[in-house]
């Protein structure tokens, strides 16, 4: 029991030290920072240089989201393929029908969102 | 080993992909007629999943996936809300812009999930299924998206749903840290030790955790009220039928079949959370004015009401829960067809709204009277029978443990509340002056239809309850109870 | 006696013990056909006439054909169908169960048939009604309602529909519910109904006690086994039974709300308030029979009573109502009141034969329920008649504006004059049979009471017979009587189908057949059905046959060739009184709306100082503060939400890891 629980050890750690970090931080600045001081020129973005101009954040077109967002899916769905591929031959030897199947299966849906995707003109950058 | 098992799953995700296939080839206008197609087609697969497909009961994935009384039991209610629920989007469709396919497709992706949850034996498959369920619903509930309100439910439900995953799996990781399993008869084997391991009881808790959030329990229920007045009707009936379903069945799975030795020891919490999340959720239903608001925390009532089968840990408590959500299937979703049809005609879900609607359309009048009368608890009504059951399973506990009859007060007191904002309603629909200058409501014959089915099932049910007690009764008969519930009128005393 | 009960128990033993999926269980279907047609037509047929029309006749017809295969099949068996398990409780086993006798086929055949011609009728009397649909539908629920009173084989069940029955008699009365009077007739006869029914159910509670079951078998078994087994309550229990055919029979002092009814369309008044549901209240008392063969017995507090048998007061009830409304109907001028009254007396005839029915030497019932059936098909063609000529005076309803219409409407006065012929008594007609074998019964039973019958018979003769020469013969004395013309045929031909009936049922042995299902060792009189009457008991015969020919030619006397009525100058203020009837409705509302108002005023103070100042303010300022409250938890901010969301983490955390 008590062993079980010191393995647990480097986990109390962490959360120690994320603690720490978040409320170390915090504290310092309001140690080590004038608080309370403040200026119209402390306030604009930059206290020496150039006045900036417009709105802070520019506005991106959505594409971007959209092109990156499948990205990131279809990408990482690559990445259970490679357990996979490394376990496959062992996994013939017991059960061959689900490793291909589930494998296929997989690929399947994943086909079918391309083809929605590529319906709906996800990758169609001008319309 | 029989991967034959999860045909009917399978074939409801071919059903999804193929909606969403359709969708790119065929003209917008025939949408509506998609969502017939799939509503019958998933028909077809729940007279075949009966018996014709998967005539065995049995396990697969080395014990991950189950198929017993239970799990049919639920899947039949799944399939069958995933028919209606369609049948209800079909209705809902002039106020869905966009996306009536992918509404449909992932519905069928919600409803896979659920009829995996309702087979799961293993905390992952669990935590798997509800996140295919919870994922899905991120979507359905902001699905509305030039609607503010339907984004801050989506929003909201994301969050809350997060933190609520991320505990559950947290708590996964616990129980897999000091068990060295998932699965839950392999739980069940060794429970005698683990009972007494304060980090799988932590983890234990927070699995509880997550499935409480589902179910919209107190204290985690607080997303339930927005939610459901945000999100489309029919996304809300899903929700407050299928996803609070599928926490049920996992909540019996995982306390009576995972750790019922556990769960004795901890009948006082599961009798505190009943009675608060009755007492809330009837309180604060009382002053409200949005009638889809108000079916939240009627929501959450009910989900007290259900605890209270679940607190009894018995045989009848259980059988008592999966009738009374038998019941409740047939009377929420009669509740949000008739919303649904009226979403073409009333602009708002306030209750005022609702003023003269038994001029307006007598059928739908009658029809949101006898739903609402269900929830009320009233006779012949399926919901009387449902509550009746519930309360005999919490006598039957009081015997044992005298603080059930504080829980049964509560529950009486629950139910006289309940009346007053049901009715509240009723008097809307009958006694209140309708606006000048509006017409008559015509029902379209796929939300007839679906209406009588709910009505049907409404009124059969609570005037021979007889076959689906039988059948709730067999469904239980696999889950085990701790016998002794001598503990509890120890800790009941504290 | 005891060997008819012990024969009716060891049938349904036998009957129970023999179930599964059966033939019998056609009776199911009877019973629900009607409702379903009435659900379609809510549903699917509101404004479509035709198809209404179609669901609801096809309903009641495909009842009435099914009712005569069971009839062909089983004749007099005594059979359980399948019961139906309402509620498998532990300690509570409810059950539905259907019962099938001589006595409920023979009165399926009575409710189906005449619904399915009153039916057909309909399509072309409410021709020009905005309700057509609606009005369908209602006389469907009415026939399941009446279905379910004939076939119920337990009291709860029985009770439940008797309700239903009064909720579509309700909805049937007041069906043109924008004419004031008949939004008053539903309620009267509703409410008067209500009084009748509270007595009824309290009689059944009586009886469960005792015997420990509602199931009309289980009741007969158990006075079998005991005659005694109600205790001191038996003849209390037989009145408050009783109670509830006063209501529904509109027994005296019950009697009020009938004529009223008549606010109806006429087709509801021929099926309803003339063949069927008022007929509900004689063929309950058939049912129970047995509750009246029991020896009179009264509980301490009503000792005084001595040996008065329930049965007793039951046939003086009937005779006196018979009589008062003989007496009124003299003296109405409304053709459908005439009718009304006619009904009321006869309905007293059938009550009256009941109750004399348990004096005799083997008790049997079967005289009153004979009376019954002729009376459905004479009474029924009689009330669809005198719609014709409603329908053709353009509803004038006044027999003294009416006249000579013999020639103009030839179908409808013959047949109208069938079934006055049968009503009165003609021999060769249904009525003079049934009649004789009341009048047999109370030879046997009550000599005074017989006396009584053969006046009323007399008198019953008279009014008819001035209702028949003043519409019929003489000339049309006004101008819509002068213009009618002969109905259509939807009108015409459902006439004549009740007219056959009405002349010939009797020359089939049907009473026979009832006395035989009451009384196992009934053997017929043998010979000739048609002179049946005159080898059994002649002198009953020829008091009926005398009652006959000094009714008829009195009212030839009197009215022939008149214009005026010539009574109310004779008989002065008796002729005021009957046509006033009596005066009950003004005693009633001497009586009853002062004591009423007192007691609601009562009520009223109580339900709103004190139930609902100190109880229900009370306890709703509670809940509405704390309701208000707890919303202020719902802030709708997300922060909130999760932050009370990981509170709620750790108090539950705290709760369970203790």
């Amino acid at each position: 029991m008590g062993t079980q629980l010191s393995q647990y050890f480097p986990v109390l750690m962490l959360f120690g030290v994320a603690a720490g970090f978040a409320f170390g931080t915090l504290a310092f600045s309001v140690i080590a920072g004038k608080v309370g001081r403040r200026t119209r020129t402390k306030d604009i973005p930059y206290e020496c240089g150039m006045l900036p101009e417009g709105p802070g954040s520019a506005r991106m077109s959505v594409k971007f989201f959209l092109v990156a967002l499948l990205f990131v899916l279809f990408d990482i769905e690559v990445v259970f393929m490679y357990p996979w591929a490394v376990n496959y031959r062992d996994m013939l030897k017991t059960n061959a029908p689900l490793a291909l199947g589930g494998m296929v299966s997989f690929l399947g849906i994943l086909f079918v969102g391309y083809v929605y995707a590529l319906k709906k003109r996800a990758f169609d950058w001008r319309s | 080993m029989n991967h034959s098992l999860i045909t009917t799953e399978i074939l409801v995700i071919l059903l999804g992909l193929g909606v969403l296939l359709a969708d790119l080839w065929i003209r917008p206008e025939s949408r509506p007629a998609l969502g017939w197609l799939a509503a019958s087609l998933l028909g077809c697969i729940l007279a075949l999943s009966l018996g014709a497909l998967t005539p065995h009961d049995g396990s697969a994935f080395g014990g991950m996936y189950v198929l017993d009384g239970l799990a049919r039991y639920f899947k039949g209610f799944f399939l069958l809300a995933g028919i209606l629920v369609i049948l209800m989007t079909v209705e809902f469709r002039h106020r869905l812009p966009v996306g009536l396919s992918e509404f449909f497709a992932l519905t069928l992706f919600a409803l896979a999930g659920m009829l995996f949850a309702a087979s799961a034996n293993d905390f992952i498959l669990m935590f798997v299924s509800l996140e295919l369920i919870t994922v899905t619903f991120f979507v359905l509930n902001s699905f509305q998206r030039a609607r503010l309100p339907s984004l801050e439910a989506g929003v909201k439900y994301l969050i809350l749903g997060g933190v609520a995953s991320a505990f559950m799996i947290f708590g996964i990781a616990l129980i897999f840290g000091s068990a060295n399993t998932t699965n839950f008869s392999l739980v069940a084997a060794q429970q005698a030790q683990l009972a007494a391991n304060p980090v799988f009881l932590t983890g234990l808790m927070l699995v509880l955790v997550g499935l409480g959030f589902k179910i919209a329990a107190f204290p985690f229920h607080l997303w339930a009220p927005d939610v459901y007045q945000g999100s489309p009707a029919p996304a809300t009936a899903f929700l407050s039928v299928g996803s609070k379903a599928a926490g049920f069945v996992l909540l019996l799975r995982v306390l009576f079949g995972a750790v019922p030795q556990i769960t004795s020891q901890w009948q006082v919490l599961l009798m505190v959370t009943a009675a608060i999340t009755i007492l809330y959720g009837s309180l604060c239903a009382l002053p409200q004015r949005n009638f889809k608001r108000l079916l939240g925390y009627s929501s959450i009532a009910n989900a007290g009401y259900l605890l209270l089968g679940v607190a009894a840990e018995s045989r009848t408590g259980s059988s008592a829960v999966l009738y009374y959500l038998g019941g409740y299937f047939f009377t929420v979703l009669a509740i949000f067809t008739v919303l649904c049809s009226l979403s073409s005609t009333i602009d708002n879900d306030e209750i005022s709204a609702l003023n003269g609607l038994g001029r307006r359309s007598p059928f739908l009048a009658a029809a949101l009277s006898i739903g609402l009368v269900s929830l009320a608890g009233i006779p012949p009504m399926v919901g009387f029978f449902g509550k009746f059951q519930l309360l005999a399973a919490v006598l039957e506990a009081a015997r044992l443990a005298p603080a059930f009859y504080v829980l049964l007060g509560v529950a009486v007191v629950g139910v006289v509340l309940s009346l007053y904002y049901y009715f509240n309603v009723i008097r809307a629909m009958y006694w209140g002056d309708a606006p000048a200058g509006v017409s008559l409501i015509e029902v379209s014959a796929p939300a007839r239809i679906a209406l009588l089915v709910c009505l049907a099932g409404v009124l059969y049910l609570g005037i021979a309850p007889g076959g689906l007690l039988r059948l709730a009764d067999g469904a239980v008969a696999g889950l085990k109870f701790s016998p002794a519930h001598a503990p509890s009128v120890v800790t009941a005393a504290h | 006696m005891d060997a008819h009960v012990a024969h009716t128990a060891v049938e349904a033993v036998k009957a129970v013990g023999d179930s599964g999926t059966k033939l019998q269980d056609l009776a199911w279907a009877v019973l629900f056909f009607p409702l379903v047609c009435a659900l379609g037509t809510l549903l699917f047929a509101r404004k479509d006439r035709m198809l209404a029309v179609g669901f609801n006749i096809g309903g009641v017809v495909l009842s009435f054909l099914l009712s005569f295969v069971l009839f062909a099949v089983y004749g007099g068996q005594r059979i359980d169908c399948t019961p139906f398990q309402w509620l498998p409780l532990e300690g509570l086993n409810a059950t539905m169960g259907l019962h099938l006798d001589g006595l409920t086929t023979v009165m399926l055949l009575v409710v189906t048939g005449v619904a399915s011609l009153v039916m057909i009728f309909s399509t072309g009397y409410m021709k020009d009604d905005p309700g057509y649909c609606r009005f369908f539908m209602t006389l469907s629920l009415f026939v399941f309602s009446m279905l379910g009173i004939v076939l119920a084989d337990n009291l709860v069940m029985l009770f439940v529909f008797w309700e239903l029955v009064g909720v579509s008699s309700y909805l049937l009365i007041g069906f043109w519910h924008e004419k004031p009077s008949a939004g008053d007739a539903c309620k009267k006869a509703f409410l008067t109904n209500r009084i009748g029914d509270f007595g009824f159910m309290l009689g059944i509670l009586l009886v469960w006690a005792a015997c420990g079951t509602v199931n009309i078998g289980g009741i007969e078994l158990a006075i079998a086994k005991d005659p005694h087994v109600l205790g001191a309550t038996a003849s209390l229990a037989g009145l408050l039974i009783f109670m509830g055919a006063m209501g529904k029979s509109a027994q005296f002092p019950l009697h009020i709300w009938l004529p009223d009814a008549m606010e109806g369309p006429t087709p509801v008044s021929a099926l309803i308030h003339a063949a069927t549901m008022v007929a509900a209240g004689v063929y309950m008392l058939c049912r129970l029979f047995v509750l009246y063969t029991v020896p009179a017995a009264w509980p301490a507090s009503l000792d005084f009573l001595g040996g008065l048998n329930a049965a007793t007061v039951i046939s003086w009830i009937g005779g006196f109502t018979a009589l008062l409304a003989a007496l009124i109907a003299i003296q109405q001028n409304d053709i459908k009141r005439i009718l009304a009254y006619s009904t009321l007396s006869q309905l007293g005839y059938m009550v009256m034969a009941v109750g004399l029915g348990a004096g005799l030497a083997t008790p049997n019932p079967s005289a009153g329920m004979y009376h019954l059936v002729t009376h459905a098909a004479f009474k029924a063609l009689l009330f669809l008649g005198a719609g014709a000529v409603i329908h053709a005076c353009h509803h004038e309803q006044d027999i003294w504006k009416m006249g000579g219409l013999r020639e103009k409407m030839p179908w409808t006065f013959a047949t109208f004059g069938v079934g006055t012929l049968a009503l009165v008594g003609c021999p060769l007609f249904a009525g003079f049979y049934s009649k004789d074998a009341i009048f047999a019964t109370a030879l046997e039973s009550n000599p005074v009471l017989f006396g009584l019958a053969v006046a009323i018979a007399c008198m019953t003769t008279f009014y008819m017979c001035r209702l028949v020469i003043v519409t019929f013969f003489g000339s049309a004395r006004t101008e819509s009587a002068d213009h009618a013309h002969e109905v259509a045929g939807s009108m015409k031909w459902p006439l004549v189908a009740l007219a056959v009936p009405s002349l010939m049922i009797a020359w089939l042995p049907l009473g026979d057949f009832l006395a035989g299902h009451f009384d196992a060792h009934y053997h017929s009189h043998g010979g000739d059905v048609l002179f049946g009457p005159f080898n059994h008991n002649a002198l009953a015969a020829f008091f009926g046959l005398f009652a006959f020919m000094l009714g008829v030619s009195a009212a030839f006397a009197v009215y022939w060739g008149r214009s005026k009525d010539p009574l109310p100058a004779k008989l002065g203020q008796l002729s005021r009184a009957m046509r006033n009837k009596f005066y009950f409705d003004e005693i009633y509302e001497a009586i009853v709306v002062p004591v009423h108002d007192a007691a609601a005023a009562v009520a009223d103070w109580l339900d709103r100082w004190v139930i609902g100042g100190l109880g229900v303010r009370g306890v709703t300022g509670v809940a509405d503060f704390a309701g208000r409250a707890l919303r202020l938890v719902q802030t709708g901010s997300i922060q909130t939400y999760t932050f009370l969301f990981a509170a709620g983490v750790v108090v539950v955390a705290l709760l369970a890891l203790k």
